[in-house]
Formats: C-alpha cells, sequence, structure tokens
C-alpha cells in the first residue's frame, strides 16, 4: 500500500471505529478483528495505528475508556461517549454524500 | 519474549517525548495485542517462529508506529517540547517552596511553644531546647533540603522522559545555585535586653569568603542530584 492510499485508509478509519464501538465496546485487538471481518482487505493497515487513533479520540472526548485486569495485565475498553454518538452520525451523513457524489463522477453517464 | 516485544518502542517513544503514562499503555496494548495475534495463528497451525513474525507485519513496523504516535503533538510531554523550560520552571519552583516552608515556620513555632510551655514568647529570652531544635530543622530544609528535594524531582522528570542531558543538568545547575544563595539568619535573643529574629533572604556575598561559602554549598547539593539523575540516564541507555 502507497502512502497516499495508507492516507486515504487513515481518513476513513475513524468513521469505521467510530461505528463498530457504537455498536459494542471492544479492545484494540477486538477491534481489528472486527474491522477485518467487515472490510476484509480493504480496510487492512497496520493494527498497531489503532492505538495512535484510539488514544486521539479518547482525548477528544469522543471514545471513553476503562481498564480491566486480564491475567495478569491491565486491558484497556473503548466505547463510544455521547460525543462520539453525535460525531459518528455527522461523520456517516458526510461520507454518504461524499461517496454518492465520487460515485456519480466514476460510474459512466447515460446519454 | 513476547512480554517485552515492543520495550525498545517504549523508549524510542520516550526518547521522543511521549509522557511515561502514555507510553506504557501504548506498550500495554501492543504487548496484548502481539500476544493475541501469535496465539490466533499458533491455534491455525503456523509455527511459532513464523507466528511471531506474522504478527509484527500486522501490528505494522517500529518506525510506522513510532510515525503514528509522534504525528500527535498532543501525546509529547512540555519538557520534550521545550527542553530549556526544565532550566528556569525549577528555579522559580524552588524561591515558591522555600518561601512557603519559611512562612509555615511561625505557626511551627507557636505549635512547639504551645506543647512545651516555655517561658515567655517562643521568640523572647528563655526559649526552650525543642524551639532552638525546631530552628534548626527549619534551616537545614531551607538551605538543602528543598534544593535537593527540587533539583532530585527534576532529575527524575527528566530521566523517566529521557529527555537529553543538557537542559537538565542546566537546570539541575540552576536550581542548586539558587539554593545556596539563600540565606537564613538565627538572631538569639538576649534576657533582659532584645528578644531573638529569624529571617530568610536571597542573598550575595562577592567576597572570597561568601564565594567560598557559596561555591561549598552549591557543589555538596549539586553533585548528588546530578550524579544520580546521569547515572539513571546511563542505565536507561543499557538494552534490557
Amino acid at each position: 500500500m502507497t502512502k497516499s492510499e495508507s492516507r486515504f485508509i487513515s481518513g476513513i478509519s475513524e468513521l469505521v471505529v467510530l461505528r463498530l464501538l457504537a455498536a459494542r465496546e471492544m479492545y484494540g485487538y477486538e477491534l481489528a478483528k472486527a474491522i477485518a471481518a467487515a472490510g476484509g482487505h480493504e480496510l487492512r493497515m497496520g493494527e498497531g495505528l489503532l492505538y495512535p487513533l484510539l488514544h486521539v479520540l479518547e482525548s477528544q472526548g469522543i471514545l471513553q475508556s476503562r481498564r480491566r485486569m486480564m491475567g495478569g495485565r491491565p486491558r484497556i475498553y473503548y466505547r463510544l461517549s455521547a460525543k462520539g454518538q453525535r460525531r459518528l452520525e455527522r461523520l456517516t451523513m458526510r461520507w454518504r454524500g461524499v461517496s454518492k457524489a465520487v460515485n456519480a463522477v466514476l460510474e459512466p453517464t447515460n446519454g | 519474549m513476547a512480554e517485552r516485544a515492543y520495550a525498545p518502542l517504549g523508549t524510542q517513544l520516550l526518547r521522543a517525548g511521549m509522557s511515561p503514562s502514555r507510553v506504557r499503555r501504548t506498550v500495554n496494548e501492543l504487548e496484548d495485542h502481539f500476544v493475541a495475534l501469535v496465539d490466533e495463528q499458533v491455534k491455525r497451525g503456523v509455527a511459532p517462529d513464523d507466528a511471531v513474525v506474522a504478527a509484527r507485519q500486522r501490528l505494522g513496523t517500529d518506525e510506522d508506529l513510532l510515525t503514528g504516535m509522534l504525528a500527535h503533538a498532543e501525546f509529547r510531554s512540555w519538557g520534550a517540547r521545550w527542553p530549556w523550560v526544565c532550566a528556569l520552571v525549577p528555579g522559580g519552583l524552588l524561591l515558591v517552596a522555600e518561601l512557603a516552608v519559611f512562612s509555615s515556620m511561625p505557626i511551627a513555632l507557636f505549635i512547639v511553644h504551645w506543647f512545651d510551655q516555655s517561658p515567655a514568647s517562643v521568640l523572647a529570652p528563655g526559649s526552650s531546647v525543642a524551639f532552638l531544635d525546631l530552628v534548626v530543622i527549619y534551616r537545614e530544609i531551607l538551605l538543602y533540603g528543598l534544593p535537593l528535594l527540587v533539583a532530585g524531582l527534576l532529575g527524575v522528570y527528566a530521566a523517566r522522559r529521557r529527555l537529553q542531558l543538557l537542559w537538565p543538568l542546566i537546570g539541575i545547575a540552576a536550581t542548586t545555585a539558587l539554593g545556596a544563595l539563600i540565606s537564613f539568619t538565627v538572631q538569639a535573643p538576649i534576657p533582659g535586653v532584645r528578644l531573638g529574629r529569624i529571617g530568610a533572604a536571597l542573598t550575595f556575598n562577592p567576597n572570597l569568603h561568601g564565594l567560598e561559602r557559596f561555591g561549598l554549598r552549591w557543589t555538596l547539593v549539586a553533585l548528588v542530584p546530578a550524579f544520580l539523575y546521569v547515572i539513571w540516564q546511563w542505565r536507561s541507555e543499557i538494552p534490557n
């Protein structure tokens, strides 16, 4: 994957992360698996890069986290906050609008 | 091996200025993820060594992870963004701490007097041994304890964040130099003549005697935190 492709995926990964965490609380590995299950190879990126994104979203109040001890190690679970829910709705609307417009450009015009 | 798989990345993140708590959390999350990926591969029948390689690939290279984390300036501590602050702020903190501790002295003296029932006022002739002990304790705290504490805390802060040596060492030198300029005077009361007096000030004596005393105090107080800081920093450079 080239750098520009990677940036493109990073841009939409916030939307994907928010959508998946809106469904249920997850920790990093679970979330990476959920992304792979939902998007297959199309949304694949370095799974470790999820963590900077999760930390930023948490620092912005979009995600909330809680720590649970699992097998003697702390594991951090993330979930959407009320602010995150509003952001998800805004991003979803924007994405639908943009993808509709891009599809209109990409698809052949009739007559 | 999996337990420490991302320790080198943690050191790089610390050196790049990320706060220790953020680094600990990131490394824990990556190692947890790494272990889960290796387990997943092994359960599918992949050889353990190949599973480790595959897990590394899925998480991304250390360089990508480092770039990803450092792209966010808010994760970097102020000590890493503006290391020169290490040379300026501790001196100010020392002065505030000195003022606070010195201001608490009358209260402490009053409490000692209250329980000790020494004759007359605590600042009057005939003060008790407990009162004099307290004055000595305050003197040691003001002249040596607080400069050592503030310089030591600066050393701990800088070492935990793997800051470059220069600015923290300048900070330790400046803070302890300021501490060595602080004077504390006690004028003993003379029965029937005058009351005692206690004072603290920032003073500089340009004569030889004054310089000698300043130099000795400065060296004594500066050497301990500077030495411990350099040793800590040096040990952290040794790979695990």
